[in-house]
Order: structure tokens, then sequence, then C-alpha cells
């Protein structure tokens, strides 16, 4: 059965390291990978009736972020089955409740230690996953984020050479 | 810009000429129609009066009128000729038109704003032509106002049409012209400006995008025959240095015969290397001369790539170390194929890792490989002495070495050489660098995609 696994975001690449320790830790099983980020709409309506995520999403996502994620994909192609962000749009707990069951998320992961860095209107959904009932949450997987020092590194390099790397011809 | 104009101008003049016979299709119709239709009830009205003024019903006009509305200035007249048709009577006919009159039978004419219908009858061997004449108000009124109506809008239509071709020409023209001046700026000695896109919509950006293409293919061929004496010079200067330190040493004084073979097989290697070396710059040198502009490139994996140019780093100097990250290898081999040419491409990243070396304390390049949808990307760091920000813009020009390099030996080549090859296989090389802690290049490389 194909795990489908909400991974919070605050779309920088350096975010992306979360995907990739959750990835790397976890056994063979197919995935979809939801990378998902809490939106705050406000309360006009003209937000409410004219928004549209994929405008959002396209202004969100830089284009290094993007590239992280094919290669993220091309890594682990045999594992991820799709993958594509989303966005929260409310704190409401119904909401999240509704959110996680709606889109039949089988997993949560959440890093041990991270340091998001939101824009404007994105708030932090690992604070809201903490806070909600564990009934109604599904199983949460915490990945253990290693080096301190890369937290403030958002760059693609932030991908190579984490925990003494694995690989090396020398 | 002429022949815009020209064409311009002409497509106005076929509009005018279309809606001007368009208006006249309409005139000519409605007229048309107006006269045979203001004819038919002439006719009719003719008719009436023949009824009434020979077989004798006179009192029947009060009855016609009933059904029948009078025209406007309608008169009816009675013409009795002879054979000769000399006139013997005449009941209110102007005789000055007695000529158009058709003595045999029917007639219909127009005289200024008066419709006539005249028709000969015969009774009692005498010759009779009973008419009706009337004023057309239709044809009169109505279809003048029509007609000025029509020259008005056509008036208006053309001045509109006028007005509205010259702001489009102006719209069409004037980013044209941006285009035309920003090119005018670009010259032998600033290869390097680049038409902004941003400022150009639709065609026209992609023309933008199209001449920075096509400027970029002629700086790097522009910058690699200009440089090539210098890139040759550079790239051949170690292994010779090598060769020629190895023969010295060997040379110094007596030595065993496994000694000196040692320093032979040292001496091949290093000949060996300027061979790859050689054939690489004769591939550099060709640039420009291929057909199409390119060189005659093939797919090559990159890791294979990266791992010989390592080997040919470690050749130069036993104290460079190369530590490489393969993690994010994808796990399709394919996203490693990149179209090129491979000694250009391992000339290119061992220019950039053997710097990453030279100018860091532990001689330590990082160098990883990972793979995103349509290309590869390619980072080596190290923890060396980094650029100041303020040369980091310089860095790609021939001869520039940063300010705190002055205790590394260098010529400021290998880099601008690197970065050409890499803009030739239709990649992207980016620095960033902080001072003191070190710079990371990254190299990104489209994957070669079978037609």
């Amino acid at each position: 059965m194909i795990q489908r696994v909400l991974i919070p975001t605050d779309f920088t690449v350096n975010s992306l390291r979360i995907v990739l320790e959750y990835l790397e830790s976890s056994d063979h099983q197919q995935v979809e990978l939801v990378l998902a980020c809490g939106y705050n709409l406000g309360e006009s309506i003209g937000m409410l009736l004219g928004f549209t995520l994929d405008d959002h999403l396209a202004e969100m996502q830089k284009e290094d972020f993007l590239k992280g994620c094919e290669i993220i994909r091309s890594r682990f192609e045999d594992k991820i089955v799709e993958m594509y962000s989303d966005l929260m749009i409310s704190k409401n707990k119904r909401y999240v409740r509704n959110y996680l069951k709606g889109r039949q998320l089988t997993q949560i992961v959440l890093p041990d230690a991270f340091e998001f860095k939101y824009l404007g209107n994105c708030f932090d959904i690992v604070e809201l996953m903490n806070t909600m009932e564990p009934a109604n949450v599904p199983k949460i997987v915490t990945v253990n984020m290693g080096e301190e020092k890369l937290q403030a590194q958002d760059t693609l390099d932030s991908f190579f050479f984490r925990k003494e790397w694995r690989f090396n011809y020398e | 810009m002429r022949s815009y104009n020209k064409t311009l101008y002409a497509l106005i003049a076929i509009l005018i000429i279309y809606t001007v016979s368009f208006g006249a299709f309409i005139m000519y119709s409605i007229t048309n129609f107006a006269f045979s239709d203001f004819y038919k009830r002439l006719d009719f009205r003719r008719d009436l009066a023949t009824e009434r003024m020979l077989n004798g019903k006179s009192n029947q006009k009060d009855w016609s009128l009933r059904h029948l509305e009078e025209l406007h200035n309608q008169h009816e007249f009675i013409v009795e000729f002879d054979e000769k048709a000399n006139i013997i009577h005449n009941s209110g006919f102007n005789v000055a038109l007695w000529e158009r009159v058709d003595k045999q039978g029917e007639a219909n004419f127009k005289e200024g704003n008066t419709f006539y219908s005249t028709k000969l009858y015969q009774q009692a061997g005498k010759n009779y032509i009973v008419g009706v004449s009337a004023e057309n108000y239709f044809y009169n009124h109505h279809l003048r106002y029509l007609q000025n109506l029509l020259i008005i809008a056509l008036l208006l239509g053309v001045l509109f049409v006028v007005v509205v071709s010259l702001l489009v020409k102006r719209s069409f023209i004037k980013p044209i012209h941006g285009l035309i001046d920003e090119v005018k700026k670009i010259g032998s000695e600033n290869l390097y400006l680049r038409l902004s896109e941003v400022k150009y919509k639709g065609v026209l950006r992609k023309l933008a995008d199209t001449f920075n293409r096509m400027l970029n293919r002629v700086e790097t061929s522009f910058e690699t025959q200009k440089n090539f004496i210098s890139n040759a010079s550079h790239e051949l200067n170690t292994p010779l240095t090598s060769i020629i330190g190895i023969a010295d040493l060997a040379l110094s004084k007596d030595r065993t015969v496994e000694q000196y073979k040692e320093a032979m097989q040292k001496i091949v290697d290093a000949a060996g290397n300027l061979e790859k070396k050689t054939s690489a710059l004769l591939l550099l040198a060709r640039t420009g001369y291929e057909r199409n502009n390119k060189l005659n490139f093939k797919p090559v994996r990159i890791d294979q790539i990266i791992m010989d140019a390592e080997m040919t780093v470690k050749a130069i100097n036993e104290r460079f170390h190369i530590k490489t990250d393969f993690s994010m290898l994808p796990d399709d081999s394919m996203k490693l194929k990149v179209n090129g040419l491979a000694p250009l491409l391992q000339l290119a990243i061992s220019n950039v890792v053997s710097n990453a070396c030279k100018y860091s304390s532990n001689h330590t390049a990082y160098v990883a490989l990972g793979a995103f949808e349509n290309g590869v990307l390619i980072l080596i760091k190290d923890e060396g002495i980094g650029i100041p920000e303020k040369e980091i813009s310089y860095i790609y020009d021939p001869y520039f070495r940063a300010s705190n390099t002055q205790h590394v030996s260098g010529y400021g080549i290998g880099l601008p050489l690197a970065r050409n090859i890499i803009k030739m296989h239709d990649g992207e090389l980016s620095i960033t660098s902080t001072l003191g802690q070190g710079t990371t290049v990254r190299i990104e490389l489209p994957t070669f995609t079978p037609i």
C-alpha cells in the first residue's frame, strides 16, 4: 500500500532536508509526499473567493526549491510515487482534522529540531500538529535532523555533504 | 521600417477601399430598390388614372384615394397625339419631356426629383399617352439622409482606422526600436551585455531570448578564440613543469634502474596527460568553425567525467584531496548523461576542482553530483580563502585574480576557460563565496535527450 505522507515545508531548499532525512530513514515502502505549508488567507472576501492554489504555489516555490524536489525525486525514483506541494489555509482544528482526513494522509513527518523561515502569511503547521488530539492525527514520524550548522543554509549545497557523506571514491 | 510603413499604408488603403465599396454597394442597392418600387407604385396609379379618364370611371378617384395614399406632388396627365407624334391635346404634361415618352408602349423616366410613368392607349382610333408623375419622398429624403450618414460614418471610420493604425504601429515599432538601440550598444568590447528580456512580451521576448542565446555562443566562441594562446599555455604548463621536474630530479644524481624506470613512468603519465590536454585544446580551437557552431557532441556520463577529472587533478599535485558525495545520484543512470565532449568537460571540471584545492589550506575539494528533471547539478566547494565580495563580478574576466591570491601562483585563466566550456555545453556556471570561509562553484548542464 502506498503511504501518503505529509511533510511540513516553508518552501526553502533547506526544508527539503526533512524530506531527505525521512526518505533515507524510511523502509522501502512507496510513498506519496505532500509538502504542506500553513497559509493564512485572511478575512477578505476577495482572497476567499479569488484564492487559487496553483497561483500561490507558483509564487512561493522558487526555482531552487523545485530543482531540489526534482533531485529528490530522481534520487528516490523507486520510492516516490508522487510529490507535490499543498497549503493548509486555516489553523482551525476542525479544518485541520478534515484536511488530514479528506486527503487520507497516513503519516505526518515532523523534524526533531528545525527552524522554519516562513514568509508573510505562512504559519507553522508543526506546532499545529503537536496541539492536535492524537486521535485526530495520523501516525507521526519524527526525523532526526542532525547537524545544527546546516540549519541556516538555504542552497542546494544543503543536500550534500550531510552526516559525513556516505559515498566517497577517494 | 519603410517596408513596414508601406505594408501599413497598403492595409489602411485596402480597408478604406473596402469600406467605400461597401457603402457604395449599399447605396446602389437601396436606390435601385427605391426606383423600381416607386415606378411600380406609379404604374399602378397610372392604370387607375387610365380607367378613370378613358373608361369613364371618373367617380372612382375618391374610391382609389381611400385605399391608396396620394404621392408627394402627384399629377396625372393625358396627351392625345396623331400618328406623326404631334400633340393634338395636352392635359397637364410638360411638353419638353415629350421626346422621352415611348409612343409605342410604356415608359418610366425621371426628371429632376420627379418620376414619370407613361403608357400608350388607343381608343376609337385615337392615340393617348396617359401618365402619372410624382416626387419620390423616400428617395429625396430618406436616401439622402442615408447617403449623408454613410459618408459621415465612412469619414469617421477612416479617421478611426488611421489613428488606431498609427497607434498600433507606434506600439509595435517602439519596442523594436528599443531592441535595436540595445543591440547597437553591443560590440566586440562588451559582448557580455545582454538584451533585457523582461522589457518585451510575446514574439519580441522570444527574439530577445534568441538573440541572447546567440550572444552567449558568440561570446563563448570569441573569448575562446581570443584567449586560446593563454588557455593553451595555461593547460600545457602544468604537465610540462611536471615532466621537467621529474626529469631534472632523475638526472640530479646517479640512480638505480628501478628509480629511472619509476621516473620514466611518471614522465609517460605526465606526457599522457599532456596529450589529453592537447586534444582537448584542439577541440576548443575548433569552436565556432563547426557546422551550426556546435562541436561533435556525444552523450557522456557526467559521473565518469568527474571521476576522471579527479584523477587528473590528483596527478597534477599529490597533495590535493578530493572528497566526493555521490549520495544523491539518481536511480536512473540516463539522467547522468549529458550531451558534450568528454575531454572539454573534464578540462573544465578539473580546472575548477584544482582551483578549489589550490586555494584551500587543507588542499581539499568537495565534489557533489545530483540530477534534476532536465539536467545535472555539480557542486564543487572548498573551505579555502574565498573571494572578496566586491571582486566576485570580475572573476570570469581572463587574467583577473582576486586581491587575496597573491601567495598562490596562477594566471586567472582556468575559471574563465571552465565557464566558457560549460557555456558551450548550454550549461551554467555560477559561484558563491564567503571571504575566509570558502567558495562553492555550481555547474548545471542539460541532460542528453535522445531525438
